[in-house]
């Protein structure tokens, strides 16, 4: 298979280092964004072989390859924990470990109070309750806007009108700080 | 007002308990419809629930590429990747059948046979051993059995790599001492068992060794390996490849 070895060598030299920073991108740790990448090449190597691969559209056949191996990565990597009981992590587990960790008597005051702002999200109207739980889960406007298939704006200001109907109630938190980029999820 | 770290924790303690509680996210699949509108109006709100308390898997979705002149990896590295990508896909080495010249052949092979022999005796007292010529990737898992995971729903599969020969520790959780356990693997899409090995003896551990070859697991495929004592079924474990 002459051809297809010339072109996937072309392929890697032009591509290589652009699927490695796409995957690193999304918050995969390098060295494993370097073993997605590979197997990425892989599955385009057997895809030339079988006669699938889309010459035409080379870019977008390594990029949907990448994002589904890395969907995949994340989505294994979260039935791990839940299979090994590693999540949710206890107050003993977590202990002093974390620098925002607080205190048990602490947490317990504070636990108190979110569970007051989750009860009174739950009485907003539907969309605003909904962009408020994208909210509280770390999703940045963007994303929300992309999953609810509405502008960034419009999360913005659903957002802002829930903050402002839970502060009248007296619930005022430091809510998640998601749009600056959230912390990696790949630990 | 409390400090923002301290609300940073709690609210990743509230999504891994609320992730705990609904269980598997959704597919690559159904998470690629969403975005792309293919969904009805209930079945997308089922996937935006399961969906919302994993911002990672819709920031794998999301993601704009980086510019394609982008260079992150040193020369070393790329040819690091470059070298294990070539030891993966390098061809087989190709078995003829049917000899042409079979008495040259016999006798040119028990020739090699004995140099080889030789060569080997001399090289294993002294050398390391060598890896093989063509690399053969070996996937090793321990798994747990499925009703230990899930208490009687339906068991997530574990995703296995695609690979040429697969070493799975199947854990159980009782202690074996005899050599009459059996495994047998299914193929969930046909429904047919494909491969079974009896007269399989467990570990101190409780644990069985199986070794099975990547023609029998295929990529894509779905499969449910079964651990029997005599006909009785001691534990199952749902594997994807």
């Amino acid at each position: 298979m002459p051809n297809n070895e010339e072109e996937f060598e072309t392929l890697y030299k032009r591509y290589y280092d652009r699927v490695v920073a796409y995957i690193a991108s999304i918050g995969v740790l390098r060295e494993d964004a370097r073993e997605l990448a590979q197997e990425t090449f892989i599955r385009v190597y057997r895809s030339m072989e079988q006669g699938q691969y889309r010459h035409e559209a080379e870019w977008a056949f390594l990029q949907k390859t990448a994002r589904n191996l890395t969907f995949n990565h994340f989505r294994d990597k979260s039935a791990k924990k839940r299979e090994g009981n590693l999540a949710p992590a206890s107050d003993e587990e977590l202990g002093n470990v974390a620098a925002g960790t607080p205190s048990p008597e602490r947490s317990a005051v504070l636990h108190e109070t979110l569970q007051r702002a989750l009860a009174a999200i739950d009485k907003l109207s539907e969309n605003d309750r909904e962009c408020m739980h994208w909210h509280l889960a770390g999703h940045k406007y963007r994303e929300i806007a992309q999953v609810l298939k509405i502008s960034d704006a419009t999360v913005k200001s659903r957002i802002h009108e829930a903050r402002k109907r839970l502060k009248e109630q007296g619930i005022e938190l430091p809510w998640p700080n998601n749009q600056s980029g959230t912390p990696s999820t790949d630990d | 007002m409390a400090e923002q770290p301290e609300w940073d924790t709690l609210y990743r303690r509230l999504i891994a308990e609320r992730r705990a509680q609904s269980g598997e996210p959704p597919t690559a699949d159904e998470v690629e419809a969403l975005f792309a509108g293919d969904l009805s109006e209930d079945e997308a709100a089922r996937v935006r629930a399961r969906l919302v308390d994993y911002p990672e898997l819709v920031r794998v979705m999301t993601q704009q590429p980086p510019p394609e002149d982008v260079r992150i990896l040193t020369d070393d590295e790329r040819r690091e990747d470059w070298a294990a990508i070539q030891k993966r896909i390098a061809p087989p080495i190709p078995i003829r059948t049917k000899p042409r010249y079979l008495p040259y052949a016999a006798a040119a092979a028990v020739a090699l046979a004995a140099l080889s022999a030789v060569y080997v005796a001399s090289r294993s007292s002294t050398a390391p051993s060598k890896p093989p010529l063509v690399a053969r990737h070996v996937e090793r898992r321990a798994l747990r059995p499925d009703a230990i995971l899930r208490g009687g729903e339906s068991a997530p599969a574990v995703a296995l790599a695609a690979a040429d020969e697969y070493v799975l520790q199947l854990l159980t959780s009782n202690e074996v001492h005899d050599d009459s356990y059996r495994v047998e693997i299914v193929d969930m899409e046909a429904n047919r068992v494909i491969w079974t090995r009896p007269g399989l003896r467990g570990g101190p551990s409780g644990s069985f060794e199986i070794s099975v070859s990547g023609a029998v697991l295929r990529p894509g495929g779905r499969y449910q390996i079964v651990l029997y004592k005599a006909s009785q079924r001691v534990a199952t474990y749902t594997v994807r490849v």
